[in-house]
Formats: C-alpha cells, structure tokens, sequence
C-alpha cells in the first residue's frame, strides 16, 4: 500500500506538470494583453509597459514559464495581475468557500444517493424504483442555471425561508477565521448566529451543486446492487436464513459500493467545475468566481494557480477513492 | 480601494464614499461644486490654478487636512503609475504657501484639468499620516480618507462594510445611514431577486433587460437617468472601403437606431446626436442625426463605387447588447449588397486587434464612459490623430487635422462660452465625415426599495449614501 501511495504521488507531479504546461501555453495563446487589461483602458503606454515589466510579460514565453516553476519550487504561486495579491492568498481566501458547497454536496450525494440507490433496487419497479427514474432523468437533463434560479424563486423568494444569495447574512461579521469553512468555524467558535445564517446560506447552492451527481449516484448504486443481488452467494445467503436486511446491507450493499465510490472520484471532477457556475448565481465566493474573473482578465498567474489547486485535488481525491475501493474490495491489490 | 490604484466602478464606489475630492458636481449636472476646495481660479490661459481650501476637515484618523495633504496625495499617484494616474500627468508642480491654500502649475494651459478634480479616480485624497503609518500596500485593503464613510470590513468577493466616519466634515445631524454595505454580486437574476425580498436596498446600474420584470412590483421603485456614455460603431477610417468617407456615410443610414434604442436597449437609451451625451455641457441638440434610409445608403455605395456592396468583418466582444445591435445592424447591411462577418471575441483579444492596423478590422462596436464631465474626454482621446492605436482611444484611426486643431484649442481656452463653440464646430466637422456611427447614449436603471429616499444621480457620482435615508 505504501508503495503505491508513493507511486500515486510520484504520477501525481507528473500530472501537475503536464497541466501546468499545457495551460500555460494555452493560455498565452489567446490573443490579448493582460497587461493593457490591469492597467485600464485609459492607462499610458508607460503605465502598460510598467505592469508588464512588473509581472514579467516582457520575458519570452520560455523564460516566464522557468519563472514561474522556480517560483512555484520555491512555493511561490506568483502574484494575480488583476488582485495585485498573492495568487496563494487569493486562492487561500476563496477555496475554502469552493470547498464548503462541494463538501456538502458530496455529503448530499453520499447520504442521499445511496439509501436512494439501495430502495430503488429493493422495490425495484416499485413507486421509490420510478420516482427515482424521473429524479435521474431530471437530474441529468435539468441545466444547473434553471435549477438554481427555481430553487430561489421558490425558498427564497415566494416562501422567504432561505436567503436568496451569499455565505452569509450581510449584517453579521464572518466567523473567527479557522478553516475558512463557515458553518465549521461557526461551530468551533460557539458562533450560533453565524452558524444558523451559514447554514441557511449553504442548503440552496449545495442542492443544485449535488443535483447532478445525486441522481447519478442513485442510479449507478441500484444497477450495481441488482447486479449483486443475482450473485449466487446472495441465494447461498438466503438459502441460509440470513435475515433480508443483513442480505442487502451486510453482504451485497459492501459488494455494491465500490463502483459507486469510483464514481464519486470521477464526480468531484464535475462538481468543481459545477461550482463556478453555482457561485455565479449565489454570489458564493469561491474559487470558481477567482477563476472566472482570471480568465476573463488573462490574469496568467490566478489562471495557472487555480488550472494546478484543481489538479492536486483532483488527483488527490482519486488517489483517497482508490485506496477506499482496496478496503472495501479484499482482491484488489496495489502492490 | 487606494484611490491612487482603483479604477473599476466597484472599486470607484468604495473610493467615492471613503475620500473627498477638491471639487464636485451639482446634484445630477456636470456644473462644478466646491468638494474639500470652497473656491478657484486660474491664470494664464489655464496653467496655474489656485484653490482656497475647506477649513476644518479632518481625515478618520483624526489629521488634518491641509494643502501638503493634497500635494501629497497627489504625487502620490503620480508616483505610483497606476490606472487612474493619467488624470494628474499634466501637472508640473504643487505649490503650498499656506494651509489653506494651493497652487497647481500645469505642463501647459489645459481647461479639462479643473475636471477631472470633480471626480474621484485618481483624485481622491488619502491622509498623508495614514500613509506614513501603514504604508502604501494597507490603502489597497482600508481606507483613511475625509469622506462620510469609512471600510469596516472587507470579506473578499462578499461585500464591502462601509462605517459612518464620526468627523464627517458635513456633520451627522437629520436622518443619515450609520452603514453602507456594498454586496458583490455578478448575477443579474440574483440582484433582481435580492431586492424583490428586501435583501438589498437599491441597485445602481440595474440590467436594462430586467427592469420590465421589476417595474411596478410592490415595494419597488425604478429611476430612469441620463448616463453619460456612448455607445458607437467604429469603422476603419484608414483602410479598406470605410477609409471613402461616402462609405461611411452611406454606412450610417444602414443602421436601425430606433430598433436599438427600443427593442435592444428597452427604451433605456436615446439615439446619440454626434459623439457628447446630452446629459453633458458642450452637447449639440441642434446636431443632425443619421437614421435608417437603405436608398440613401445605397446611393451613397453607388457614388463611392460600391454599387453591389462589399464583404466585411465587425468584430464585437462578449455583451449580449452589443452583439444583439451588430446582428441587427448586420440583416440591413444585406439589403444593401453588404455581408458582414461578425466576429465575436474577449475584449481583451479585440483590442489587441483594433490597435494593430494589420488586423484592424472594417468595423467594432465599443462604448465610453465618462472619465470626467468635460467634452474633451469624449473628444480628444477618441478623435484626435495623435491617439490613434493603443495610445489613445482613436481604434477607428481617423485623423482631420482641422479638428486637431480646434480640439488643442478648446484645451487651452479660458472662456467657457468659446469651448463650447468649439466644440459645436469639431461635432459638425465630425457628423459629416461619419468615422463612426454614433449608436445611443445609454441611460441607467436605478432600483430602489421604495423605502428608501435621498438618492441623486450623478454619472460620476453614483453612490451619495450620505444624503439617502429610510422609512
């Protein structure tokens, strides 16, 4: 396990430099000048000349990228042409609220999905095995942008219920900074009116977020719980007397859920990406809205730190999912 | 939030709350008004002006502010080079001989000057004490400046807290807000839904599109105010068939003004007359205006030898209004044998292309916003040869010597009156050499809750929270 741990790491570098070239190269393709951008329309030539002297826009394509790796050797993101703060301060200030929507989110799809999943295929075409059909479907075909903007129609406009839009409440002070994670750091503080209102801000952005992979998962644990459920050690199970709850808990749900579990791997991917659209529309900020802004304003240094954050969790994440899918699944091996 | 950096409207409206500036604006106009100066003069054609200072006004850290706090907030800027400190290059020297009064010589006689000092970009004056306690980079996260309200608290992509600033100069007395706070948020059906449930107070640049869906709900008020802006279709004045001024001219009949205004813009806009928005001193209403007349631009092609049209490209950037006009204006170039390509693209990738004459295209559609309420502004950098490419803001590369010449001469004369009679002239000269087509001046959609009261728009100005209350 050790070993492939350390392989996994070893790919891992690998990974982040192929991403780090290629988007750096494609980011420089696009025609544009971001030092013209930061400086402003109106700036002087020398103004332009100046910010781009400062970030080293004048050096040859070779040279910023060398640049840039010695920097980031050294741990050094480089500094965001639009933010004029350091690209790991930018990303150290908005990540955590990328990862509190998407950490629910996964918690949703997980706590959800799954019993879904599992009833879907123990009352198979029964009413929970059809409404979970219309859910997928719905799931898969509904835009994230619709959804998000009923779900604020109906919660926070029409019922009043939830808040329309932010991490929390305008008229209270955010949380003492621990993770950087609202409703954690409101918790650990004791903070219960920050906690209440960061909770009531994360229920709508994490529901359209988990959507998608919610009914994914749904669908993807029931296929592969009916799959095991025609084992012939399911019918060696209840031939023995084993009660109908143990059957599927203990001995097909543990057979079922490593493909589910891949999938969350693969599903991380896709709530990332979900999230900046999702942040657009509940002004949550997060990494996605620092990436967002960075592209638009070919701001290199945000646009590589965020193109690398992603990558590492990413890949991190799979890695974790891999070494789960070994402990659930005694035949497979890393070594 | 350093005034000598910011230069985005976000940014602006921090800036315009925290800092004061020598002058101002009367209410909604573009008349001067004494700010931190009560009175001014200038000599010599306009390269010395003199400024007797407001006494009795503090910065929030409790400094004084004096004439050394002006020189130094605004060398300052000069120092720091960024985006808005283009607005104070003219200037030579500042002169302090007395607490209250400063002397500011300029490189040469230029009138816009006593301008841009009625706006905050680059102008705004920070506290010399503030400076030298924090340092530069602690301005680009706080604020210290003589204005009614002070940053609190900054949760970065959230919102801005603004705090009453207790030494107001203009005292709290009557119904004033003890906070203002700025929310971020980029999504206009969000914005919309914010205030239909109380969630925010008012907006003041509220999407055009949307004020039909928030017009006449209950709890909601919608204001209608002149903007001062432009927007236009530049053509390529020095290459391809548009260089023909009766290319040109034929082009301007080609557009459906009326369709943009109503349809487009929601009845949010009016068609411009020539290149200044009516809201700004130094506008023509006497002006001819182009309009829709295909026969007309037809034998206008035919005179320029363009009988069965031309193929050409306008390129526009990613604004739905903008490519909405291009789409439109691209179906009645057909009618006139002309196929237009459009090419949609960041803007940052477009400007690189306009201020290249290699890939200028044959035509772009761009807007401009005020940098200060002067015609020049709307004048000298669009439309005068030494600002074609990336030096100015000339993409269109038109060059006339003779509005060369009177614009120069508008910069340094001292009478009023004159300016504007120059003024009138360069605009007849432009309407009739047609470098661009002059498509409409934008007007702003402010949303309010009708609880709230006080508000006065000023384009330069857009956030006077001190003079607003509630119910």
């Amino acid at each position: 396990m050790l070993s492939f741990i350390v392989r996994r790491l070893g790919q891992l570098i690998l990974v982040l430099f192929g991403m780090l070239v290629l988007t750096f190269l494609v980011s420089h393709m696009v025609p544009g000048d971001p030092a013209r951008l930061a400086a402003g329309l109106h700036a002087t030539q020398s103004q332009v000349e100046q910010v781009r002297r400062q970030f080293g826009l004048n050096l040859p394509l070779w040279a910023q990228f060398t640049r840039y790796a010695d920097g980031l050797l050294h741990g050094n993101l480089g500094v965001s042409i639009l933010t004029r703060d350091p690209v790991s301060q930018d990303l150290g200030a908005y990540f955590p609220a990328t990862l509190e929507i998407t950490l629910t989110a996964l918690l949703i799809v997980l706590a959800v999905g799954i019993p879904l999943g599992v009833v879907s295929a123990v009352r198979r075409d029964g009413l929970p095995d059809h409404f979970s059909r219309v859910f997928a479907l719905l799931g898969v075909s509904m835009p994230p942008f619709w959804l998000a903007v009923l779900l604020q129609e109906v919660f926070a406009e029409k019922l009043g219920w939830l808040p329309v839009a932010g991490m929390l409440s305008s008229y209270l002070t955010p949380p003492t900074h621990i993770t950087g994670i609202y409703i954690l750091d409101s918790l650990l503080t004791g903070n219960w009116p920050d906690f209440t209102s960061a909770f009531a801000s994360l229920i709508l952005p994490s529901l359209t977020l988990a959507f998608g992979s919610l009914a994914i998962m749904t669908r993807m644990v029931r296929a592969k719980l009916l799959d095991v459920l025609r084992q012939d050690f399911i019918r060696t199970a209840r031939a023995k007397g084993v009660l109908e709850r143990r059957v599927i808990y203990r001995h097909a749900l543990k057979n079922a859920l490593p493909p589910a579990v891949t999938v969350i791997g693969l599903q991380v991917g896709s709530l990332l990406q979900g999230a900046v659209l999702v942040e657009a529309i509940f002004a949550w900020p997060g990494v996605g809205t620092y990436a967002l802004q960075a592209s638009e304003g070919l701001d290199f240094p945000a646009i590589l730190g965020f193109t690398l954050l992603v990558s590492v969790v990413y890949v991190f994440i799979n890695t974790i999912v891999d070494i789960i899918y070994a402990f659930l699944d005694p035949r497979v091996s890393y070594s | 939030m350093d005034p000598a950096i910011a230069y985005d409207p976000p940014s602006s409206q921090v800036v315009s709350l925290a800092y004061g500036t020598l002058l101002t604006l009367k209410g909604s106009s573009t008349d001067l008004a004494p700010g931190l100066a009560t009175a001014w003069s200038s000599a010599d054609g306009g390269k010395v002006w003199t400024f007797t200072l407001r006494k009795g006004v503090k910065f929030a850290d409790g400094t004084a502010f004096n004439s050394q706090a002006v020189k130094f907030a605004f060398e300052r800027t000069i120092k720091m080079n960024q985006g808005p400190a283009w607005m104070l290059d003219v200037i030579q020297s500042i002169a302090t001989p007395a607490p209250d009064k400063l002397v500011i010589t300029l490189k040469y006689p230029y009138q816009p000057f006593i301008y841009s000092l009625a706006q905050p970009a680059g102008t705004a004056i920070v506290s010399p004490a503030g400076v030298k306690k924090h340092g530069d980079g602690w301005f680009q996260n706080h604020t210290d400046g003589t204005g009614p309200y002070q940053a609190s608290q900054w949760v970065h992509g959230q919102q801005v807290v603004m705090t009453r600033n207790p030494d107001y100069w203009q005292g709290w007395s009557g119904n004033h807000f003890q906070k203002v706070i700025l929310k971020i948020v980029t999504e206009p059906s969000t914005q919309q839904m914010l205030l239909q449930t109380g969630s925010a107070d008012m907006n003041i640049a509220f999407p055009v599109s949307q004020v039909a869906q928030v017009q006449g709900q209950k709890g909601i008020k919608v204001l209608t105010e002149p903007g001062l802006n432009i927007l236009f279709i530049g053509l390529n004045n020095k290459s391809g068939p548009t260089a023909n001024q009766l290319v040109r001219q034929a082009l301007s009949y080609t557009l459906d003004y009326k369709g943009a205004v109503q349809q487009i813009y929601s009845g949010y806009a009016q068609q411009a007359k020539g290149p200044i928005p009516p809201s700004l001193w130094g506008y023509d209403n006497a002006l001819p205006q182009y309009h829709l007349d295909l026969q007309k631009a037809k034998a206008l092609l035919a005179q320029a030898g363009y009988p069965h049209g031309f193929p050409m490209t306008i390129t526009v950037e990613e604004n739905p209004l903008y490519q909405q006009v291009v789409e439109s204006w691209q179906s009645t170039l057909k009618q006139v044998g002309i196929n237009a390509t459009i090419d949609t693209m960041p803007w940052a990738t477009e400007y690189k292309k306009l201020t290249t004459l290699s890939t200028a295209p044959t035509a772009f559609i761009t807007g401009w916003y005020a940098d200060f309420a002067d015609p020049d502004d709307f004048l000298y950098p669009q439309y005068a040869s030494s600002q074609q490419g990336s030096v100015g803001f000339n993409l269109e590369w038109y060059g006339n010597p003779t509005v060369d010449r009177l614009l120069n001469q508008a910069r340094t004369e001292p009478d009023h009156q004159k300016r504007i009679a120059l003024y009138a002239q360069v605009q007849q000269i432009l309407e009739q050499q047609a470098p661009v087509l002059w498509v409409l001046d934008q007007k702003t959609a402010v949303v309010e809750r009708s609880t709230v009261h006080g508000y006065v728009y000023n384009a330069l100005w857009p956030v006077n929270a001190y003079a607003m209350y509630k119910d």
